[in-house]
């Protein structure tokens, strides 16, 4: 099979970039404490004060090193075995491919417009665009009119559709329900902390949050684009799920919490997305002559 | 294909959100007065203090305000012919939307990722969405093959798909070399990142826009048919954000948030780059009209009779 050959260059090139990101993030220190700070918006916030994150705030920094270890121990190891299968011509590696750039994509998109600017500001940018054109080019290698008989007529789309309907309205009601009480109460400041505008709200609501309700929708009407997608981003949400569950729990073990009325429904969710997940690799036929190795 | 024409009313959607939201932006009272602030990283910035941007800095509520101004009196129109056209099948009609298509992207990332948080926060990522999701369609629904046969010998297809690789290459440097690289070798943060989160301008201009104008370039000089749909798209792009920098160099000036020099260094080779992109533009226009019968409508007239006609 004829596969996109700018993916031989761009994935070892991701997971390098990748890789040092992550270590620089997890191990780089210098020496600093925590401190507070009145933002222009006259919030009080905890500056970490040291590491690579030391702009950021204490909370926020949890969630970056939550996200750095998923990354490290589950995102990386996923695009290499992914990588090797989808290139020995299997179907589910090249799903599980493409989910992957896509979570790697909304890793280094957030990484750029997010982290308060670092020495690694190009890395970040670098990798956010390698994965948006390596997500591009394989999203666009399936052939959509041969996709849905790949899959057998067992997999349940009801309940993958309610996954990601789940997924899709939970997002929607939760940044929603941020924002709009603020427009309706402007007295109160904006809860920023010290960040220009709310980039995760915006790629959630703008891409995520569209992206699960449309490939539910599309699925539960049979179309090729619902197979694609869903597979997308059920496989997408396997890492997404567990980052955000290791930003929760890394927050509530700083004593950071932000409320377990954010991380429980993402625990849940994570837990549902994991079986459906499994459910839908299962139900992917090999009978197509596509050897997947053992 | 039915999907291509089930989201039309996404455009007339757009074009009344962007009116909305550059309305306030251009109108909103300017009461209050810029003020010093001393951000976290140690810097003394002037924030803008007035009117719908008063939490941005003066370069950035300027550049916000030359955006409405362009966006109200340029793009806005442009959508709106340009999706009239593309309803009656015409290919230009087609391209000159996807390009301004783009320019709404753009425009409206930088806002709703790159401005301080403020009440349109909503509208602004739901224009981004919704372009976004338009464009992808438009970009799907031009016929490829079609329209690289369409074209003539007389496209100077070399000096477009060589501009494009410069302009890629010119906009990526700028910003490494006058900002970024110096401010790497001593350590700190380049002035954008100041006071602003991170240099969003630089994520949207080294991480997406500069890699689109390569790939454009080097697709078209390869004679690929993809080429020609994305050089298109480029080029109409930066003729419509050329006016947005140069409207934008010319209120900093006015307001004295930059000297005359600067905007010489800054928006002037922006603006040579807008018009020889616009020069371009005219041509590629001009040859397809030339082309024979057009690629879009075969395939819009084959969408309409499917639609019409089929059993669902």
């Amino acid at each position: 099979m004829k596969y996109q050959s700018a993916l031989k260059w761009l994935i070892p090139l991701i997971g390098i970039l990748a890789l040092f990101a992550v270590l620089m993030g997890l191990f780089y220190e210098t020496p600093g404490q925590p401190y507070p700070v009145t933002s222009f918006r006259g919030e009080q916030v905890m500056i970490n004060g040291h590491g690579l994150y030391y702009y950021d705030t204490v909370s926020t920094v949890a969630q970056m090193q939550g996200n750095d270890i998923i990354t490290l121990i589950i995102g990386l190891p996923l695009l290499v075995i992914s990588t090797w299968l989808a290139f020995h011509g299997s179907l589910r590696g090249r799903l599980l491919l493409t989910g992957t750039l896509a979570f790697f994509l909304y890793i280094y998109m957030s990484m750029s417009m997010l982290t308060a600017y670092n020495a690694l500001f190009l890395v970040y940018v670098a990798l956010f665009t390698m994965s948006l054109y390596a997500f591009i080019l394989s999203i666009s290698s399936f052939d959509l009119m041969d996709l849905p008989s790949h899959f057998s007529e067992r997999l349940p789309r009801g309940w993958i559709a309610c996954v990601l309907f789940a997924v899709g309205g939970f997002l929607s009601l939760a940044w929603f329900g941020r924002v709009i009480p603020e427009l309706l109460h402007p007295e109160t400041p904006a809860a920023l902390e010290n960040t220009t505008t709310r980039v995760i709200q915006a790629m959630d609501l703008t891409l995520i949050a569209p992206l699960a309700i449309l490939a539910g929708i599309l699925l539960l009407r049979r179309s090729a684009w619902g197979y694609l997608l869903a597979s997308v981003a059920i496989l997408k949400g396997l890492t997404m799920s567990l980052a955000v569950s290791a930003m929760g729990i890394n927050m509530a073990l700083k004593g950071v919490p932000d409320g377990p009325g954010i991380l429980i429904p993402f625990l849940v969710l994570t837990a549902f997305n994991l079986v459906v997940a499994i459910l839908l690799l299962k139900n992917i036929d090999v009978q197509q002559g596509e050897a997947i190795p053992a | 294909m039915k999907n291509q024409s089930a989201l039309n009313w996404l455009v007339p959607l757009i074009a009344l959100l962007a009116l909305f939201a550059s309305s306030i932006g251009l109108l909103y009272p300017n009461n209050g007065n810029s003020f010093s602030f001393t951000t976290i990283r140690g810097e003394t910035v002037q924030i803008w203090g007035q009117g719908w941007y008063s939490y941005d800095t003066p370069i950035g509520a300027l550049g916000f305000k030359a955006g409405d101004l362009v966006t109200l009196f340029l793009a806005i129109p442009i959508l709106v012919i340009s999706f009239v056209l593309y309803r009656h099948g015409s290919l230009r009609g087609g391209l000159l939307l996807i390009g301004v298509l783009a320019y709404f992207l753009y425009n409206y990332s930088s806002l709703g990722f790159g401005a301080a948080y403020n009440n349109l926060f909503l509208v602004y990522i739901l224009i981004f969405s919704g372009s976004l999701l338009r464009l992808i369609l438009a970009l799907t629904s031009i016929d490829l093959q079609a329209l690289s046969t369409h074209s003539t010998e007389k496209l100077p297809r070399r000096g477009i798909g060589i501009f494009l690789v410069i302009s890629g290459i010119i906009l990526s440097l700028i910003w490494l070399v006058l900002s970024i690289i110096p401010a790497l070798l001593q350590s700190k943060a380049p002035p954008e990142a100041y006071y602003y989160t991170t240099f969003m301008t630089g994520i949207l201009d080294i991480g997406l826009v500069a890699p689109a104008l390569i790939m454009a370039g080097v697709l078209i000089l390869r004679r690929a048919s993809l080429g020609y749909l994305l050089a298109s798209t480029m080029l109409v792009f930066t003729a419509i954000l050329g006016p947005n920098l140069a409207v934008g160099g010319i209120l900093q000036v006015l307001a004295k948030v930059i000297t005359l020099g600067q905007a010489m260094t800054f928006t002037v080779p922006f603006v040579i780059l807008a018009l020889i992109a616009i020069w371009f533009t005219i041509r590629l226009f001009h040859d397809f009209s030339n082309a024979a019968p057009n690629t879009l409508t075969m395939k819009y007239k084959k969408e309409k009779l499917n639609e019409r006609y089929s059993v669902n």
